[in-house]
């Protein structure tokens, strides 16, 4: 039986474009939300998605469909030749790449993942339970088990099948309305998925947040845990991009080859970890996906590419399209030596920081931006914490951040939620002299 | 494309296959999105994009849990399976529940309601959309200005959406929206480099489009862009009088009276992502501000992004006073929240696709006009800083801590604009800053924003809105 995407590029080239990728995805979701302790909402979702790219004569489209039948597949394939021809050739333009392909094969697939539902709701309360056994009062947070197949044809006679599946919980505990913790837990396996150690976790930092005093302003050297060094290494490396790149919306712009980070500091992006939450075998033009070396002791290696960036920037893709964005899969920030146990003895003075969000930037160029501290964070001094700190705001420089790196420890957590949406796997780190600034009026 | 008889037949099967299958209340929301766009980068087109998003929602309450499952396949025998899968899912949330989940007594509406048209969108070719594209392009690089990275584009979204519940609503709706954005970065070596984002969006045709004037407003921006970076010196630092401009306020209104007066971050149901707020359940009537500031959220107002006249659970939309005089006056509801404080929902709840539920959201925020001009509120500054737009912006989640950094700046000295200034940063708490305001403008004005909130995340079109607002005896600081 010829399949959907299979059957709209039979169309598309029988309408005489030139190249076309036609990718049906198949999501399969379910997650249950909850606060206060208890579920807020099930929510489940059950949908499939055409895209579509297609060129004729360096014209360019990109489209997505849902609840594609036999007859809406024949308007679709009309409506997407009418307005590729329609649309004038880009100089952004990139034929689709060719060739004999090695992908990587034997990607395990935990299909289990798919059958969870009301287990779900079960993980949740493992996690509350957790959280109150160290003496948070209140927890919240949502549990997704997500599986997807991917299908790929192409023009250039590709054609693909991907499958993922993946568990994620983020949980946060309130041991009160301004002590609060939180934590994650992420994998692909059932073995690995561990709701209950998040929930003591983000329990364990709520209650040692407790009555916390106002901070003071100024330069601190700082440990920052998992979550919150997860937050800015995506960032980070989400500016590799070299779509954000040429359209001068990153502060890695111009730097190629440059030292823009400390030597410590070795960044990738690496779709190939087995397991990995972000293990991807092809990207969106059917290449195979590869490891790229993004950022390697403090130098910048590499931006990720796909055909339209690469063939601007004199480079080879990086298996990393989005037909106009390329995107990192699966960052892995390289650990360090240091024993995890030891990075506040490491710290010295200075502040512990569990987690940030809103990171924002007043100039992508320059990398000035801010971010506000959220949840657990104390006050250090002589390696051990004194008291927990509230109402703070890294003010700072990315590109200074990652300058001022002189520790990183040997664990990687792998991270994924709300404010670190695409996969990133970190260690703890230290970072020198970041600016911390507090509001008026407190 | 489906047909509006066969969905409130589809909807029908849903409802009656619910309640059949154990439900207490169930409501089917059928929501369709198709689009397309067209970007320049430097002036050379990107290509073009299109799209058709289509699905049903689905919610239920079994046992006082809730559940929600959506499909984009709009077959019975799938959407029936849709129903088992979101009657489990509540009925097994509903095993570890202490309290039983329900909703506010609201009025079936049974209506259709649009947006109109006056240009149709459908009707505005794809070249012409490319012209006017190139034209606006044309702009930003004949201000004898290097521009040296221009990113804009157009895009249109028509949402067609039918929702039906158990107690009888049937609400249609169909609403175009048109929209645009703009990324620019003006470099002048060795002063560096300055940057500027702008959206702009409303609901209507074509002529949504031409009321946004962009041509005399990007050609005005990047002037203005190129001027602060070349001549603005190093922002004053201190406890002095603050004017902030339309966009700034519109913000503020947002952040800081919009989000934390949402109820269900009030309640807790947004704790791990969104977060909470710095508002309690029995808030009401709490004073916040001087008297002068008074905040509403209105989604009736014609032509504006966050436009609609029935909510996503079919009750009907209309002003909320947030902030009354200074006092907290009323919090978003939806029917779960509304339920739970004992009032009736104020027409709150909104999703922006088909796939995720109808959680409390803002429409279009703003902080109302009062009865000063800009030249009375800067006339009454001896010494001061008055912050027209900005760039960077946070808020921490329980919207109490704010940052907000200028990007067209001055200094207001004797009581007039004078010297453009880098960056001055506003980092106040909630109750200081709308405490400062002792005169408000009468220069309404509004922007367009997509608002992100919820797990999956949602973006929903809004205004953020208000006019110039004058503060006293707020800490102004540089950055770096």
């Amino acid at each position: 039986m010829v399949e959907l995407h299979e059957k709209a590029l039979k169309m598309l080239t029988d309408r005489g474009v030139d190249e076309a990728i036609v990718i049906l995805y198949e999501t399969e979701e379910s997650s249950v939300r909850y606060a206060n302790n208890e579920p807020t909402v099930a929510l489940s979702e059950n949908i499939s998605t055409l895209t579509i790219y297609s060129s004729i004569k360096e014209r360019c489209f990109i489209g997505s469909f849902e609840n594609v039948t036999e007859n809406f597949l024949e308007k679709i394939v009309d409506d997407v030749v009418t307005l590729t021809k329609n649309t004038p050739p880009t100089p952004f333009y990139a034929p689709l790449p060719r060739g004999f392909f090695n992908y990587r094969v034997g990607k395990r697939v935990e299909r289990r993942i798919r059958q969870l539902d009301e287990q779900l709701v079960s993980h949740v309360s493992e996690a509350v339970k957790a959280s109150r056994e160290t003496g948070a009062e209140r927890s919240a947070g949502i549990i997704y088990s997500s599986h997807m197949i991917e299908k790929l044809a192409s023009s250039t006679g590709l054609s693909l099948q991907e499958e993922f599946a993946s568990l994620t919980l983020n949980h946060r505990a309130f041991a009160s309305p301004e002590a609060t913790g939180q934590w994650v837990s992420c994998s692909t396996s059932l073995e690995g998925f561990n709701p209950y150690e998040a929930g003591r976790k983000a329990g364990e930092i709520a209650v040692m947040s407790l009555n916390p005093v106002l901070i003071e302003e100024g330069a601190y050297d700082v440990y920052m845990g998992p979550l919150i060094f997860a937050n800015m290494m995506s960032e980070v490396a989400g500016f590799a991009s070299g779509f954000l790149v040429q359209i001068e919306m990153s502060f890695m712009t111009g730097k190629m080859g440059e030292k823009i980070g400390s030597e410590k500091l070795t960044i990738r992006d690496d779709p190939t970890m087995p397991g990995g939450l972000g293990e991807k075998v092809f990207d969106d033009e059917g290449m195979p996906t590869q490891r790229t070396t993004i950022i390697e002791n403090g130098v910048l290696r590499n931006y990720l590419h796909n055909s339209r960036t690469a063939k601007i920037a004199g480079a080879s893709s990086t298996g990393n399209a989005g037909i106009i964005r390329p995107h990192p899969w699966n960052i892995v920030v390289e650990p360090g030596n240091t024993k995890e146990e030891d990075m506040l003895q490491k710290l010295g003075k200075g502040l512990y920081l569990t987690n940030s969000w809103y990171a924002r930037l007043q100039n992508y160029r320059t990398g000035d931006f801010s971010t506000v501290i959220r949840d657990g964070a104390f006050y250090v001094e002589d390696g051990e914490i004194k008291h927990p700190v509230k109402g703070g705001r890294i003010s700072d420089n990315l590109q200074r951040i990652i300058s001022n790196i002189v520790e990183l420890s040997d664990r990687l957590y792998p991270i994924k939620w709300w404010e670190t949406i695409i996969p990133t796997y970190v260690p703890t780190a230290i970072i020198r002299n970041v600016k911390i600034t507090k509001a008026f009026g407190y | 494309m489906e047909k509006m008889n066969d969905i409130v037949e589809l909807s029908k099967k849903v409802l009656d296959y619910a309640i059949a299958t154990g439900a207490s209340y169930a409501e089917a929301r059928f929501h369709s999105d198709s689009h397309s766009g067209v970007s320049l980068r430097n002036g050379g087109v990107e290509g073009v994009m299109a799209g058709y998003e289509v699905g049903m929602g689905i919610r239920v309450l079994v046992n006082g849990g809730l559940g929600f499952a959506s499909t984009n396949t709009l077959k019975p025998e799938t959407v029936t399976r849709v129903v088992d899968k979101a009657v489990k899912m509540a009925r097994a949330s509903s095993h570890i529940k202490t309290s039983r989940i329900c909703f506010s007594e609201e009025e079936a509406y049974s209506v259709d309601w649009r947006v109109s048209e006056k240009k149709r969108l459908e009707d505005w070719s794809l070249s012409s959309k490319i012209d006017f594209l190139k034209t606006l392009d044309k702009t930003l690089i004949s201000q004898g200005v290097n521009v040296s990275s221009r990113h804009i584009g157009y895009s249109e979204r028509r949402t067609e959406r039918v929702y039906a519940n158990t107690e009888g609503a049937l609400v249609s709706a169909v609403v175009p929206r048109p929209s645009f954005f703009a990324l620019m970065t003006v470099t002048d070596p060795p002063k560096g480099i300055i940057q500027r984002t702008l959206q702009f969006g409303g609901s209507g045709g074509v002529e949504v489009v031409e009321s946004w004037r962009l041509e005399e407003k990007l050609g005005a921006e990047v002037k203005t862009l190129h001027k602060m970076l070349t001549e603005s010196v190093k922002a004053p630092e201190g406890v002095m009088d603050v004017v902030v401009g339309s966009e700034v306020a519109g913000i503020i209104s947002h952040e800081a009276s919009g989000h934390p007066g949402e109820a269900d971050r009030i309640l807790g149901r947004e704790g791990a992502q969104a977060g909470e707020s710095y508002l309690k359940a029995g808030d009401l009537n709490r004073k916040i501000g001087s008297e002068a500031v008074n905040v509403v959220d209105d989604p009736t107002i014609p032509g504006s992004y966050g436009f609609y006249l029935f909510d996503d659970e079919g009750v009907k939309a209309r002003r909320k006073y947030l902030i009354k005089e200074g006092k907290i006056c009323e919090f978003l509801l939806n029917r779960e929240t509304a339920a739970k404080l004992g009032v009736k929902s104020n027409g709150s709840a909104r999703a922006s696709r088909y796939s995720v539920e109808p959680i409390v959201r803002m429409s279009n925020t703003f902080i109302l006009p009062g009865d000063h001009s800009v030249e009375e509120l800067l006339s009454g500054v001896a010494k001061g800083v008055y912050v027209k737009s900005f760039m960077e912006w946070n808020i921490d989640d329980k919207r109490w801590n704010q940052r907000y950094v200028g990007l067209e700046a001055y200094l207001i000295e004797d009581g007039r604009i004078t010297t453009p200034v880098r960056n001055p940063v506003i980092e106040i708490t909630t109750e200081k800053l709308f405490s400062s305001v002792d005169a408000v403008g009468k220069d309404l004005d509004f922007v367009a924003a997509t608002c992100g909130k919820g797990d999956p995340m949602q973006g929903m079109p809004v205004y953020m809105g208000g006019p110039s607002l004058r503060m006293r005896n707020v800490m102004i600081r540089g950055v770096g």
